[in-house]
C-alpha cells in the first residue's frame, strides 16, 4: 500500500512541479500534463470544430506549442493551456469562414457517432451538430463549455477572462438559437 | 471586446441599425446551412416565460417539474439535448494522440533548451557548452600545431 507507483506520483505532483521537471530536461514528464488535460481539451476542440480529425490536430499542435513555451507559464497552467486550445479552435473557424471552405458534413456528423446507437439518437446528434455549426464561435464556445464540458459560469469566466454575466448572456443566446433550430422537430 | 461586438450584432458594418425580423416569418431553419449565422438579438423572446423557465432550469435555479409546468414540450426537447451533451462529456481523447504528441516533441537535449529563456540554470548550461566547445577547439589546434 505504501509503494510509490507512477499513478500516485501523477496525483501528487503539482502542475508546477511537472513543468519544472520538463524544463530541467525530463522530457517524458510532459506526458503527465497530457494525461491530465487532454480529455477536457479534446472535448472542447471537438465541440468547437465538429470534426475529430481537426480536434486531434488542434490538440497536438497546442500541446507541442505549450511544450516549447513552458517557461512562459504564469499563473495556472490549465487556464494557460486552455487559452492555447481555444485560440486554435477560433483560428480554425476563422480560416474556414475566410476561405469559404466547409468541413465535410459527413465527417462532422460522424464525430460523435458510435455504431450501436438507435436512429433517433443519431438524428438528434446530427441535428445538434448542424445547429451548433450555425452559432457564432463565441456562443458555441459558451454553450460547449457549459453543457458539454459541464463547467460552472465562474469557471468559464476564469478561463475566458470575462464576466459571469456576459457568459450567461452568451449561453442564453446560444440556447435560444439552438431551440429555434431544433424545436420544430423535437418539441 | 467580444461582448461589445455582440451587443452590436443588430447593426451592419457601417453601424446602421438593421430592420428587426419576426421569428415566425423568417425562421432560421429556412436559411441555407452555408450561411452559418446565428439569429439576430431580439429574434428569440428572452422575456418569454417559457424561455425564462428553461434557462432557470438549465442553470440549476429551478427544478425540472417547475419548468415542466410552464412548457412540457420544451423541457422534453432539452432533456433529449442534455442526454446527448452528457454523452459527449464522457468522451475521451483517442489513445494514439498522446503518443503522437510525445513523438513530436524534441529529444531530451532539446527539451533542456526549453528553459533557456527563463531559468538561471539554463544560462549555466549554455556557458558550460561554450566552454567545452572552446576547450575542444583549443586542444585540436594544439594537436594540429604539433603535427606541423
Amino acid at each position: 500500500m505504501t509503494e510509490n507507483t507512477d499513478a500516485q506520483l501523477i496525483e501528487v505532483d503539482s502542475d508546477q512541479d511537472v513543468i519544472s521537471r520538463v524544463i530541467s530536461g525530463e522530457r517524458d514528464a510532459f506526458a503527465m500534463l497530457i494525461g491530465r488535460y487532454s480529455d477536457p481539451l479534446y472535448r472542447h476542440a471537438l465541440g468547437m470544430t465538429g470534426s475529430p480529425d481537426v480536434a486531434e490536430d488542434i490538440l497536438q499542435t497546442s500541446f507541442i506549442k505549450a511544450y516549447h513555451h513552458l517557461g512562459e507559464v504564469r499563473g495556472r497552467f490549465d487556464a494557460w493551456l486552455f487559452r492555447i486550445v481555444a485560440n486554435g479552435c477560433k483560428d480554425w473557424l476563422k480560416n474556414i469562414r475566410r476561405t469559404h471552405l466547409s468541413y465535410d458534413e459527413d465527417d462532422q456528423a460522424s464525430g460523435y457517432a458510435t455504431p450501436d446507437e438507435d436512429l433517433d439518437r443519431t438524428e438528434l446528434r446530427q441535428d445538434l451538430d448542424e445547429a451548433l455549426a450555425q452559432l457564432a464561435p463565441s456562443l458555441r464556445e459558451a454553450f460547449i463549455m457549459k453543457h458539454v464540458e459541464g463547467r460552472s459560469y465562474e469557471e468559464m469566466a476564469d478561463l475566458l477572462g470575462t464576466t459571469v454575466g456576459a457568459l450567461k448572456m452568451r449561453v442564453h443566446r446560444a440556447r435560444e438559437a439552438l431551440q429555434a433550430l431544433l424545436e420544430e422537430r423535437y418539441a | 471586446m467580444l461582448d461589445n461586438k455582440e451587443a452590436h450584432d443588430d447593426r451592419n458594418d457601417l453601424g446602421q441599425n438593421l430592420p428587426r425580423r419576426d421569428a415566425a416569418s423568417d425562421h432560421v431553419t429556412n436559411r441555407p446551412m452555408a450561411d452559418r449565422e446565428v439569429p439576430l438579438p431580439g429574434l428569440a423572446a428572452a422575456d418569454d416565460p417559457s424561455m425564462v423557465a428553461i434557462h432557470q432550469w438549465l442553470d440549476g435555479e429551478r427544478t425540472e417539474s417547475d419548468a415542466r409546468r410552464v412548457d412540457t414540450k420544451l423541457v422534453d426537447m432539452w432533456s433529449q439535448v442534455a442526454g446527448e451533451t452528457d454523452r459527449r462529456r464522457r468522451m475521451v481523447t483517442p489513445s494514439y494522440v498522446a503518443a503522437n504528441i510525445m513523438n513530436a516533441l524534441p529529444d531530451k537535449q532539446m527539451a533542456a533548451n526549453v528553459a533557456t529563456a527563463t531559468t538561471a540554470s539554463s544560462a549555466g548550461f549554455s556557458m558550460t557548452t561554450v566552454l567545452m566547445i572552446g576547450s575542444a577547439m583549443l586542444a585540436l589546434g594544439i594537436l594540429i600545431g604539433r603535427g606541423i
